[in-house]
């Protein structure tokens, strides 16, 4: 239930946090990114939230790809093996990630 | 005014070899013939064992789909002129192969069989029949006209590496009743679609679209399926 | 096997290819930022980061996105309800926008640079 309507929402939302995510990181000028501003930004919790929201996203259209790949090209036990692999890793990402974020 | 053309062929004889090989055979066509009207010139005049299927030679029955030139389509509706000198034939892709052009296509019917491809409503029937109004079969008009030639699925990306895919054949079938208004087994039928290998698998590839001798355009009918599976709470297949 | 290509079949594989490796920098992208709290470790990727080497495995990165991420809009609006007429003018002005967005980008790249 919901994975492939979900799939296409969290495409939609990544449209506009790229779109942020690659003005504010790449072409507002460095001072954008030194250590001070990233952690400065860090501690909006508006920001906090885009981020959350904008990793989860990420992660879920992600691995949701990845999964729909290995159901057509993988066969039998590698394919019980991959599937598995395609869960745990996002949730061990989404951990590392949310350390990001939140801490 | 006719013309030589040169058609290769993939072979595949396991009585004598059980690898494939190509043959080459000139055949002299006019302008007005088709791909069917060499393969039969070559049967009868060139080698007798030449298989391939063939019926109404009219584009109805749907037997004579085959790759030819690297596209799926049907012998009997491809005109020769419309080709150029050298035409390679092979048998549809991604089929078992049972000799020449010849491949066996219950994989692809048992698909058919899994959208259940029959109308269901249990109301009791009124005394003559379940009249439809022109304007409900306008409805499904297009997808009515699929012959079941095989050539949209077998065309399809996602079909040759996921043989459990039902396809884009299977899925016009399944839009053939949901949107048929006498139909009321749309539950039923969503369930039976929205599976692991079912809409959802579809990428919009668009090679269906390309291939359908019937000119139908699947791909439209498949984004129907997915709106509508969604508009009913059918939203993921799978977990 | 060989099959002939169409602009639907080649979107399509572009968008699964450009899928994948965006996943799989998305696993290193996480992997890498999460080693990084304090001001030295940072500043010394940043320092990394201005290799003209990397700044153009960047700009392919940014071209993989866009292409990505229009042709991801293409299939969206098309499952929406836009008309399949329009499918392959879609794939082409999308591949268009990819290019200008990217010189685009580009420029405000190398303006870093420098
Ligand atoms: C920013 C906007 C994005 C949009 C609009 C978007 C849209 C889409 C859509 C609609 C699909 C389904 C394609 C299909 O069914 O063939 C898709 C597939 C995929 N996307 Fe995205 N995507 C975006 C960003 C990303 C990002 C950032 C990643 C990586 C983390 C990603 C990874 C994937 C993967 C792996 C697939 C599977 C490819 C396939 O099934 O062929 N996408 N994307
Ligand atoms: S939809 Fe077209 S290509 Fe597919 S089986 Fe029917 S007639 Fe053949
Ligand atoms: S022989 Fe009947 S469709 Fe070609």
């Amino acid at each position: 239930m919901w994975s492939w309507l979900l799939h296409r929402i969290t495409g939609v939302i990544l449209v506009v946090g790229l779109l942020y995510h690659f003005i504010l990181m790449h072409f507002m000028g460095h001072d954008n990114y030194s250590y001070e501003a990233v952690m400065q930004r860090l501690s909006e919790s508006s920001w906090k939230i885009f981020n959350i929201v904008f990793l989860f996203s990420a992660l879920y259209h992600g691995f949701y790809g990845l999964n729909g790949v290995v159901t057509e090209y993988v066969r039998g036990y590698p394919k019980k093996f991959l599937k598995t692999f395609l869960v745990i890793l996002p949730i061990a990402l989404a951990f590392f990630g949310v350390k990001i974020v939140l801490f | 005014m006719s013309k030589y053309y040169t058609f290769k062929i993939k072979r595949y004889l396991p009585d004598e070899n059980p690898s494939t090989r190509w043959d080459e055979f000139r055949v002299k066509l006019n302008s007005m013939e088709r791909v069917l009207d060499g393969l039969i010139k070559i049967k009868e005049t060139m080698d007798g064992t030449l298989t391939f299927r063939k019926s109404c030679a009219h584009g109805v029955c749907g037997s004579c789909a085959m790759k030819i030139n690297g596209q799926n389509r049907l012998a009997c509706q491809t005109l020769v002129k419309d080709l150029p000198e050298i035409i390679e034939i092979e048998p549809l892709p991604a089929l078992p192969v049972i000799k020449d052009l010849v491949v066996d296509m219950t994989m692809f019917f048992h698909k058919n069989d899994k959208v259940l491809p029959y109308l269901i409503n249990e109301e009791p029937p009124p005394e003559r029949e379940r009249i439809q109004s022109p304007e409900d079969q306008h409805k499904i008009l297009e997808s009515i006209t699929c012959i079941m030639c095989g050539s949209c699925t077998t065309s399809c990306p996602v079909f040759w590496a996921d043989k459990e895919y039902l396809g884009p054949s299977a899925l016009l079938k399944a839009y053939r009743f949901l949107f048929d208004t006498r139909d009321r087994a749309t539950e039923q039928r969503l369930e039976a679609i929205t599976g692991e290998h079912g809409v959802w698998r579809c990428h919009s590839i668009f090679n269906c679209v390309e291939v359908c001798p019937k000119e139908i355009d699947i791909t439209k009918h498949i984004l129907k399926l997915k709106r509508l599976a969604v508009k009913k709470g059918f939203t993921g297949g799978e977990k | 096997m060989r099959y002939r290509w169409n602009t639907g079949s080649l979107a399509w594989l572009v968008h699964r290819v450009t899928g994948i490796i965006l996943s799989l920098y998305l696993i290193a992208h996480i992997y890498v930022l999460s080693h990084l709290k304090d001001p030295v470790a940072y500043n010394k990727l940043m320092a990394f980061m201005k290799n003209p080497l990397l700044k153009i495995g960047e700009l392919i990165l940014f071209a993989i996105v866009l292409k990505h991420v229009f042709a991801g809009i293409r299939i969206t609006l098309l499952e929406m309800g836009v008309s399949t007429k329009y499918h392959k003018s879609m794939a082409y002005v999308g591949a268009l926008l990819v290019f200008i967005v990217w010189v685009v980008g580009a420029f405000y790249f190398f303006r870093e640079v420098f």
